[in-house]
C-alpha cells in the first residue's frame, strides 16, 4: 500500500500514448508486488477507453480505443491478469483471433509476454475459446497450455488455412498428431465439422466436407481402422447433439460403404442404436440392418428384442414397416422368436396408419398363436386403434365372434342432425367486492391478467359501490402497484386500465378520467380500440368508477346498465329492466353508450317473460324498446333517413371527426337501439324494417352478411431475388361491406377493410371485445379470419377466438364455420389441435353444421388454400369419440371425397382420405353414399387407390367390374385425357458433385409437363392439370423459381 | 443473481462390465459430507430384473442430461443423480438441467437381492460409457449392482482411476427441497395400463409447445389435448414427457397425479419391482427450484442439533412417522403435518406418492448450505431483523400488516391459510409460486 504511484501512472500513460515499445520493458522491470495495483489500473483504463463516442463530424460511433491499444491490453493482460475471467474482460477476442494470430511478429511478441508471465489460467481461458489450431499446438508444445481434446479438435475444425484440397490432405497426412490424437476426438466432442469446407462460398472449386475425404484416405492408407471408425460413428449417433451434426456421422458411415462382413461384425452396435431418441439414427440403423438380416450370422433374437422400442414410434412409420418385413423373414426360420415378435408387432397397431397396421396384422395372423393369452389380451386392448376392417384378420384372437367386432357403439345414429340451440342458462353470477381490503388485492388480480375480462368487470362494478368507503390514504396504500403500472400491459384493454389507475392515483384524481382527451393524441389511429370504436365506450365504462371519482359523495348512485351480472359476459334481463326503472324514477337519462352495450349483452330469452312483465311499469321513451326486446311486439316503422345521415359515409374524415361529438345524440335519433336489439335477439333474421334507415347499407343491419371469399393471385414484390422469376401465390380474401363509424354499431365493425393491421388483436382484447357483442360475433371473427390469408399466417387471437366458440350461448354462423375450417389448414400445430377439440365439442352439442365444415374444407383445398393433409389429421382426432362423431365425420369425408374426385387431375391425399373414410364406414356400419360410389368407381383401375376403393364399393354392396387384363396396362385416367401438344419447352440442368440431373418443363393451356432424371437417360414424365391456364402458368413460374434457387441452370 | 454451486469429486468412474457370467454395475459415489464420502459401499447384490433396471436408469440419465430452458453454456456442467440406499430399497433421484423435470427410480425390496452394507444418500457418477453399456443390456442377462466399491483395492486396480469433478448447482439442491411438497398436494387422477399409456403417448405433441395441455379420458382412451374437458390433468411443457417414451413398452401401469388447475403434474410408471416417478414443473421455463413452496415451512426454524439427531434415529429410506418421533423424543412441533413439511423443505424427507408416505433421506450436502439457499427467506429474515413490519390489527387468525418495500409500504393480510400482498411477486403469481418475502416476514413476526 505504501508503493508510490509512479508506476501506475506510467502504465496508464504508456497505454494512452500507445507506446508499444515501452510496454514490455516496463512490465519486465516492475516488481511483482506491484501487479495487483497495476492490474487495477489496467482494468480501469480499459473501461475508460471502451466508451463509445461519436466521431467528430460524422454519424459514426466508435470506441475510444485504438487497435494498437487493444493489442496492448491483450498483451499486458497476460502478465497482469489473475484469472481467465479477468483476462477475457480486457482481451479483444475479435482482433485476437482474426487479425493477429497468423502474424508472425505479433505471435513472437505474444510468446515473449507469455514467457514473462507464465499465466496459470491459460488452460481455463482457452477452455471454451477456439482459435487457430497451429497456434494452439504451439502453445501446447511450448508448455503454456495442457492438452485438452475438446479445445484441440474444435480448433482443428475452425481453421480454414488451406486453399485447395490436395494441400489440405497433404498437411493432415503429414501430421500424426492430427490424425492420431486430435481428429479422433470428433467422436467425443461436438464440433463444427459439418460446416467445414475448403474454398469460398459459391466458388466452383469449393470442396464441401473435406474431412470425409481425408478420413476415407486415412482408412485406405490403413492409418485408421475401418471397423473401429464404423463403430465409433454408431456410438456417436447416440449422443444428444444437433441433428445435422449427427447426420454427418451417419453419412460418413454410409460413405465408407461397409461390406456385409463388416456390417455383421458391428451388428450388435447397430441394434443397440434402435432405442435412441433421434429418429434419423433409428432409420439409419434399420436401413443397415436390413442389408444383413438374411445372413446366417445375423443376431435375430437381439434384433427382435430391441426393435420393440421402434414399433410404436409414429415418427418412424417407414422403419416400422421395414422391421415388420424383416420379422416376417426371420420368423419363418426362427419359430421360437414368433411369440415375442407378435407381441412387439402389436405396438405397431398404435400407429395411425393403415399400411403399417396392415403389415402388423398380417404378421400376427401368420405367426401368432391363438392360445397365447398375453397376445390375445394385447389385441383386445388395442381393438379401438385398429383401422378399417383389418381386425377381420385377427378374428381368431378374439374370444367373441368376429361379427360382434364390427361397430364400436351400440347406438349408431342414422345421420348427424343439428339441434336447435338451447337457451343460455345464467349460472355464474358476478358479485361486486364489498370491502376495501379485498378491493386492494383485486386490483393485483386484474394486473396479473389471468382472467382479465371478468376481473375488470368486477373492478368496475366494485369501484362505484365502494367509492364512499375508500380510506383517506388510499393513494399511499396502492402506491406499490404504481411500479407495475409503468410497464405496458399486454393488449390495449390492460393499457387503458393502467392509464385509469395512474390517473386515479395521480394528482388529478378529482377530475374525471377522460381517456380520449388525455391520451387520445397518442392513441388515435395507433390502437385497435379506436378503430373498433370501442375505446370511447370502454373508457366511459371505466367509468361509472369515473363518475364516482368526480362526484365524490354522489358516487355510486347511478347503476351501470351494461354491467354484467353473470360470467362471462351476460346481463340478466330482469336486472336490466330494474335498473331502467331506477333511471325513470330518479328522472335521469341513462348514458347512450351504456344502453347500447347493455342491449348487446342481454341474455335474451332467459327470464324474458318476467322482464317483459316488469317492463310494463316503465312509462318513458324506452318502454317500447324494452317491450320489443323481451316480447313479441313488432318493430316500429322508421322514418326515411335524412340527408345528413345518408351523406355520412361519404363525408371526409375531418368532417366525420367533427360530427363524432354528436354521436351520442345520433344514437337516439337513428334508433340504433332497435338495430342492436333486433340483431342480438335474432342473429339470423332479415329485418326489412331497417331498409330506410341510414344504416341500411352496413353489414349485418338488414340481414346477416353472407360470407363470400376467393383466392387472389399475389405476386411477390421483393425485387432482390436476383432472378427474373417472381414467385406468386394465392391469398384468401373476403368480400366486405362498409362498416359504420358509430360506436354503437359494433355489429358492423371490422368490415371496413380488406385486411388491416388494426384487426390484429391481443387475446385479452379479444375477450373484452367479444364481451360487448356476445350474441352476434360475426364482425370479430371476420376480422380474425381475414388475417389467415395463407395457411402459414396466424391471427394473434386465434386461441381466444377458438375458446369462445365453445362457450355456452355462442351463436355459430357461417363465418365461424369458415374460421374453424381455416384453422384446420394452419401451420401452427397447437392451433390445429385446439380447433379439432372445438369441433369435437360442437359435434357433441350438435350445434355445428358439419356439412358446412366439409364444404369449406373441400373448397379451400380446391381453390388452393392448402393441401388436405392437415385437415385430415385434425379430422382423425374426431374419430371414435362417439358414434355420433363417427357419423358426423362420415358426412364430412363424403363431401370432401366427392369434391376431390371431381377434379380432373389425380386427387391428392386420396389414399389417406379414403382409408380414413373406410375406417368410419366400418365403425358406423353405414354404407358409402351414392355420390361417393359414383365419384370413386371410375378410379378402380388406379394402382394406388384400387384396393381401398374396392373395399368401399363392397361396403356399398357393389362388386367392382371384373378386372380386364388389357385395361390394366393403362396407368391412370389422367394421362388418358390429355392429348395436347406441349410447347415452349424450357430445359434446366444441374451438375454438381455427384449430381447430374436435368429437368424440362413444357406448358400447354392449363397443363404442364415435366420430364426429369439423370442426364443421359430418358427420364420420367409427369403431367399436371389445373383449373385455368393462368394458375398453371403461375405454378410453372413457382417451380422454375424453386429449381433455379436450388442451383439448376437453364440451357438454351 | 449469480449461480453458485457445490463441487465434489469421484475417486473413479462408474462402470458396467462383464464379470464372469454376469455384468457388474459399479457406481462410484462422492459427497461433500466426509462421513458419507468415507462409506466405501452402500449396497452390493444382484438385480432381479436387470433389463428393466437398466432401462429405468437410462431414463434417469436422459433426464439429468436434458434441458428445456437453458442455454448451451449453462449445460456445460454435467449432472449426476443422487442415490439413497437403505431400508431394503434403493432410490435414484435427479433433475433436468433446467430443474423443471424430476425423476426418481425406486427399486423395491423384491428388485434387489443383496446386502445393504450402509444406509445413506450420496451422489453417483453417471458417465457416457456406462450409460451406453446400460443401453445394451438385454433381457437374458444377469447383473450385479454395487453402490460404491465393496472391495476398494480390487476395484481400483481394475478400473482406471479418473477423478471427475462435478459442479452441482444450488438450484438442484433447492429443487430437492421443494419437489416433494408439491408432489404431496397432487391427487391421483388416472391409472392406465400399458396399452392405454402407449395410446396416450401417441397423442403427445412432437415438438416443444407453449400452451398448456390436459390429459383426460374420451371414448375410453386417455389423451393429451390443448383443451380441458371435464375431469382432466393440467400438464405444462408437455413435450418434456417424451423423456418417458423409452420405457413405455415395459410398463405395467402408469399412474397420473394432478388436477385441471394444479401447477405441477406427476407420473408414476410401475414396472415389475420398480417404479419410476416423474414430475413436471408448471411450465418448461419454470424450475422446481423457484417454486418457493418450501419457504412457508422454513419460517419456524428447526434446531440444527435436532436435525443431526434425527440422522441417528432413522435409516435412509425408512418410513417417516412424525407421531412416533415426537412421542419418543418429546418434541412439540405444532401439528405433525407441519413437522413433515418442515423436514421436507430442508430435503430431509422424500415423498412416495404411490404408497403415500414420507421417507427419510439426508441429502449429501452440508445442512448450512440447504438452509441458506433461499434468498427470499433470507430477505424475509432481514425484514424482521430490521424491524420493517408494522402489525396493524392482529386478531386470532387474522393479521393485517404493512411491510417496507422499496419506497412504498406493502399491505399484507393473512387470514388463516389465505395470505395476500400488494407486491410485484404476489401480483404476478397470485400465490401460485410460494409466498413472497413480505408475507413470510409477517408470518415470522407473528409466530415469534
Amino acid at each position: 500500500m505504501n508503493m508510490d504511484n509512479s508506476n501506475i501512472q506510467l502504465l496508464e500513460s504508456i497505454i494512452l500514448k500507445s507506446d508499444t515499445k515501452a510496454l514490455f520493458p516496463f512490465l519486465k522491470a516492475v516488481d511483482k508486488k506491484e501487479y495487483p495495483a497495476l492490474r487495477k489500473k489496467l482494468i480501469e483504463t480499459h473501461r475508460k477507453l471502451s466508451e463509445f463516442v461519436q466521431i467528430l463530424g460524422t454519424n459514426t460511433w466508435k470506441s475510444k480505443m485504438t487497435d494498437i491499444q487493444s493489442d496492448m491490453f491483450t498483451l499486458s493482460g497476460l502478465v497482469l491478469c489473475n484469472s481467465a475471467r479477468e483476462y477475457s474482460n480486457i482481451n479483444n477476442t475479435w482482433r485476437f483471433t482474426n487479425n493477429n494470430i497468423n502474424n508472425q511478429s505479433y505471435k513472437k511478441l505474444y510468446f515473449d509476454y507469455l514467457e514473462l508471465a507464465k499465466p496459470k489460467w491459460l488452460d481455463q481461458f482457452f477452455d471454451n475459446f477456439f482459435v487457430d489450431y497451429v497456434f494452439i499446438r504451439e502453445l501446447n508444445e511450448r508448455g503454456f497450455l495442457t492438452y485438452n481434446p475438446n479445445l484441440f479438435v474444435n480448433s482443428l475444425m475452425s481453421n480454414t488455412g488451406e486453399k485447395t484440397y490436395p494441400e489440405f490432405e497433404k498437411k493432415i497426412l503429414a501430421d500424426p498428431l492430427i490424425y492420431q490424437r486430435d481428429l479422433p476426438a470428433i467422436f467425443d466432442h461436438s464440433t463444427n465439422i459439418v460446416h467445414y469446407a475448403i474454398g469460398n462460398w459459391g466458388a466452383k472449386d469449393r470442396i464441401e466436407r473435406p474431412w470425409n475425404l481425408v478420413i476415407k484416405k486415412l482408412i485406405d492408407l490403413k492409418l485408421w481402422d475401418k471397423q473401429e471408425t464404423l463403430q465409433k460413428c454408431i456410438e456417436t449417433l447416440k449422443k444428444d447433439w444437433k441433428t445435422n451434426l449427427l447426420n454427418w456421422y451417419r453419412d460418413l458411415f454410409i460413405e465408407l460403404t461397409p461390406t456385409t462382413e463388416e456390417l455383421l461384425a458391428i451388428q450388435t452396435e447397430l441394434i443397440y442404436l434402435l432405442p435412441t431418441t433421434y429418429v434419423g439414427a433409428v432409420n439409419f440403423a434399420i436401413g443397415e440392418l436390413k442389408k444383413i438380416h438374411t445372413d446366417k450370422a445375423f443376431d435375430a433374437a437381439t434384433f427382435v428384442e430391441f426393435a420393440a422400442s421402434v414399433l410404436h414410434r409414429k415418427d418412424a412409420k417407414g422403419s416400422i414397416r421395414t422391421i415388420l418385413a424383416m420379422y416376417e423373414k426371420l420368423g419363418a426360420e426362427n419359430p421360437d422368436l414368433r411369440p415375442s415378435m407378435c407381441l412387439n408387432a402389436c405396438n405397431a397397431l398404435l400407429v395411425d396408419d393403415t399400411a403399417t397396421q396392415e403389415k402388423a396384422v398380417k404378421l400376427i395372423a401368420k405367426f401368432g398363436n391363438p392360445e397365447d393369452e398375453e397376445l390375445k389380451q394385447q389385441i383386445t386392448q388395442l381393438d379401438s386403434a385398429i383401422k378399417g376392417d383389418l381386425k377381420k384378420h385377427l378374428a381368431k384372437f378374439y374370444d367373441i365372434t368376429s361379427n360382434d367386432l364390427v361397430g364400436e357403439f351400440d347406438d349408431i345414429p342414422e345421420k348427424y342432425t343439428i339441434l336447435p340451440q338451447n337457451h343460455l342458462k345464467l349460472t355464474e353470477s358476478i358479485e361486486p367486492i364489498d370491502n376495501w381490503n379485498d378491493f386492494v388485492f383485486h386490483i393485483g388480480k386484474v394486473l396479473s391478467a389471468e382472467n382479465i375480462q371478468v376481473d375488470l368487470e368486477i373492478f368496475m362494478q366494485s369501484f362505484e359501490n365502494l367509492a364512499s368507503q375508500f380510506p383517506a390514504d388510499y393513494k399511499t396504500q396502492l402506491m406499490p402497484y404504481k411500479k407495475q403500472l409503468s410497464v405496458w400491459g399486454n393488449g390495449t384493454s390492460l393499457q387503458i386500465f393502467h392509464h385509469f389507475l395512474l390517473h386515479w392515483l395521480g394528482d388529478d384524481s378529482h377530475r374525471p378520467f377522460v381517456f380520449k382527451r388525455q391520451y387520445g393524441g397518442d392513441l388515435t389511429g395507433n390502437f385497435v380500440f379506436l378503430q373498433h370504436r370501442f375505446t370511447e365506450l370502454y373508457a366511459k365504462l371505466l367509468l361509472s368508477a369515473n363518475r364516482a371519482m368526480a362526484q365524490g359523495d354522489r358516487g355510486g348512485n347511478e347503476p351501470i346498465l351494461s354491467a354484467i351480472t353473470h360470467a362471462p359476459y351476460w346481463i340478466d334481463p330482469v336486472v336490466f329492466v330494474e335498473k331502467l326503472l331506477w333511471y325513470e324514477k330518479n328522472n335521469i337519462k341513462p348514458d347512450n353508450y351504456d344502453l347500447c352495450a347493455a342491449i348487446c349483452r342481454i341474455a335474451y330469452f332467459e327470464k324474458n317473460k318476467k322482464a317483459f312483465d316488469l317492463a310494463q311499469q316503465l312509462t318513458g321513451e324506452n318502454k317500447d324498446l324494452v317491450l320489443y326486446m323481451f316480447g313479441d311486439t313488432p318493430l316500429p316503422t322508421f322514418k326515411k333517413a335524412g340527408l345528413v345521415s345518408n351523406a355520412m359515409s361519404l363525408i371526409g374524415n375531418k368532417l366525420k371527426a367533427a360530427l363524432n361529438q354528436k354521436h351520442s345524440q345520433r344514437i337516439e335519433n337513428d334508433n340504433i337501439y332497435y338495430i342492436l336489439a333486433a340483431r342480438s335477439k335474432n342473429p339470423e333474421r332479415r329485418f326489412e324494417e331497417f331498409a330506410d334507415t341510414a344504416y341500411a347499407a352496413y353489414a349485418n343491419v338488414i340481414e346477416p352478411d353472407s360470407i363470400e371469399w376467393h383466392m387472389e393471385n399475389v405476386v411477390s414484390t421483393y425485387k432482390s431475388y436476383g432472378s427474373n422469376e417472381y414467385p406468386a401465390w394465392y391469398e384468401l380474401r373476403f368480400k366486405l361491406k362498409p362498416h359504420n363509424n358509430i360506436p354503437a354499431l359494433l355489429y358492423s365493425n371490422g368490415y371496413n377493410s380488406d385486411n388491416s393491421w388494426w384487426d390484429i388483436l391481443h387475446d385479452i382484447d379479444f375477450d373484452i371485445l367479444i364481451s360487448y357483442i356476445p350474441s352476434f360475433t360475426d364482425s370479430l371473427y371476420l376480422s380474425t379470419a381475414k388475417q389467415l390469408r395463407t395457411n402459414n399466417s396466424t391471427a394473434n387471437n386465434t386461441l381466444a377466438a377458438l375458446r369462445a366458440m365453445i362457450h355456452e350461448g355462442f351463436v355459430l354462423r357461417p363465418i365461424h364455420h369458415m374460421f374453424l375450417s381455416l384453422i384446420f389448414f394452419n401451420e401452427k400445430k397447437e392451433h390445429r389441435a385446439f380447433a379439432a377439440e372445438v369441433l369435437i365439442e360442437l359435434i357433441n352439442t350438435q350445434v355445428i353444421d358439419i356439412q358446412q365444415v366439409g364444404h369449406n374444407i373441400a373448397e379451400l383445398v380446391y381453390k388452393g388454400y392448402g393441401s388436405l393433409s392437415r385437415p385430415l389429421d385434425c379430422l382423425v382426432t374426431v374419430k371414435d369419440v362417439s358414434s355420433l362423431h363417427n357419423v358426423a365425420l362420415k358426412e364430412v369425408y363424403e363431401i370432401i371425397i366427392v369434391k376431390n374426385f371431381e377434379e380432373n387431375t389425380a386427387p391428392k391425399y386420396a389414399k389417406k382420405l379414403l382409408e380414413d373414410y373406410f375406417d368410419v364406414l366400418v365403425k358406423t356400419n353405414h354404407p358409402p353414399s351414392v355420390s361417393v360410389i359414383d365419384s370413386t368407381k371410375l378410379w378402380t383401375e388406379n394402382a394406388t387407390l384400387k384396393k381401398i376403393i374396392t373395399s368401399i364399393l363392397e361396403k356399398g354392396g357393389i362388386t367392382p367390374i371384373q378386372k380386364d387384363k388389357v385395361k390394366k396396362s393403362i396407368a391412370t385416367p389422367v394421362l388418358e385425357t390429355i392429348d395436347v401438344a406441349f410447347n415452349s419447352l424450357r430445359k434446366f440442368e444441374y451438375a454438381e458433385g455427384s449430381s447430374n440431373k436435368f429437368w424440362h418443363i413444357a406448358i400447354s393451356d392449363n397443363h404442364f409437363k415435366v420430364i426429369y432424371g439423370r442426364i443421359g437417360t430418358n427420364g420420367q414424365e409427369q403431367i399436371k392439370t389445373f383449373l385455368a391456364a393462368d394458375i398453371c402458368q403461375n405454378e410453372v413460374k413457382k417451380l422454375i423459381f424453386e429449381k433455379t434457387k436450388k442451383g439448376y441452370k437453364e440451357v438454351v | 443473481m449469480l449461480e453458485t454451486s457445490t463441487d465434489y469429486a469421484y475417486a473413479s468412474a462408474s462402470t458396467l462390465v462383464q464379470e464372469g457370467t454376469s455384468k457388474g454395475l459399479t457406481l462410484s459415489h462422492g459427497a461433500e459430507i466426509p462421513e458419507v464420502n468415507n462409506v466405501p459401499c452402500f449396497f452390493w447384490g444382484k438385480l432381479t430384473d436387470p433389463f428393466l433396471t437398466a432401462k429405468s436408469l437410462t431414463t434417469i440419465a436422459k433426464v439429468v442430461r436434458s434441458r428445456f430452458a437453458l442455454t448451451q453454456q449453462e449445460l456445460a456442467a454435467m449432472r449426476d443423480p443422487i442415490v439413497t440406499a437403505g431400508a431394503e430399497k434403493i432410490r435414484f433421484e435427479g433433475f433436468s438441467s433446467c430443474n423443471g423435470v424430476y425423476a426418481r427410480l425406486d427399486l423395491l425390496p423384491v428388485a434387489l437381492d443383496g446386502e445393504f452394507i450402509a444406509s445413506g444418500t450420496t451422489n453417483v457418477d453417471f458417465n457416457d460409457p456406462m450409460i451406453n453399456a446400460l443401453n445394451a443390456v438385454t433381457k437374458s442377462e444377469r447383473m450385479v449392482l454395487a453402490v460404491g466399491q465393496k472391495d476398494v483395492t480390487i476395484a481400483t486396480s481394475k478400473t482406471k482411476v479418473v477423478e471427475k469433478k462435478v459442479a452441482l448447482p444450488n438450484r438442484w439442491i433447492k429443487g430437492l427441497t421443494s419437489v416433494q411438497l408439491l408432489m404431496k398436494d397432487l391427487p391421483e387422477a388416472f391409472s392406465l395400463n400399458r396399452t392405454q399409456a402407449m395410446l396416450l403417448f401417441q397423442t403427445l405433441p412432437k415438438s416443444a409447445v407453449k400452451t398448456d395441455y390436459f390429459i383426460f379420458f374420451r371414448a375410453g382412451k386417455a389423451q393429451f389435448s390443448p383443451v380441458s374437458v371435464g375431469n382432466s390433468i393440467r400438464v405444462g411443457g408437455v413435450h418434456r414427457l417424451r423423456l418417458l417414451e423409452g420405457i413405455l413398452p415395459y410398463l405395467d401401469s402408469l399412474k397420473i397425479y394432478g388436477s385441471p388447475t394444479s401447477e405441477s403434474s406427476l407420473f408414476v410408471a410401475v414396472m415389475g419391482n420398480m417404479r419410476l416417478v416423474f414430475a413436471l414443473s408448471a411450465d418448461a421455463y419454470r424450475g422446481f427450484s423457484g417454486e418457493g413452496k418450501a419457504l412457508e415451512n422454513l419460517t419456524s426454524e428447526i434446531p440444527l442439533e435436532w436435525i443431526y439427531g434425527i440422522n441417528n434415529l432413522l435409516k435412509a429410506n425408512e418410513l417417516f412417522n412424525p407421531t412416533m418421533l415426537s412421542l419418543e423424543h418429546d418434541i412439540d412441533f405444532g401439528t405433525m403435518d407441519s413437522l413433515s413439511a418442515s423436514l421436507s423443505s430442508i430435503g430431509m424427507l422424500g415423498y412416495d406418492a404411490f404408497d403415500n408416505y414420507h421417507f427419510y433421506r439426508r441429502l449429501p450436502f452440508k445442512m448450512e448450505r440447504i438452509v441458506n439457499l433461499n434468498p427470499r427467506l433470507k430477505n424475509a429474515k432481514k425484514l424482521v431483523a430490521d424491524n420493517d413490519i408494522i402489525l396493524d390489527c392482529p386478531k386470532g387468525n387474522y393479521v393485517e400488516a404493512r411491510v417496507k418495500g422499496s419506497g412504498v409500504l406493502h399491505k399484507v393480510i393473512i387470514e388463516g391459510d389465505k395470505a395476500r400482498c400488494t407486491c410485484n411477486w404476489f401480483t404476478n403469481n397470485q400465490g401460485k409460486r410460494g409466498l413472497c418475502k413480505h408475507i413470510l416476514a409477517v408470518k415470522m413476526k407473528t409466530q415469534a
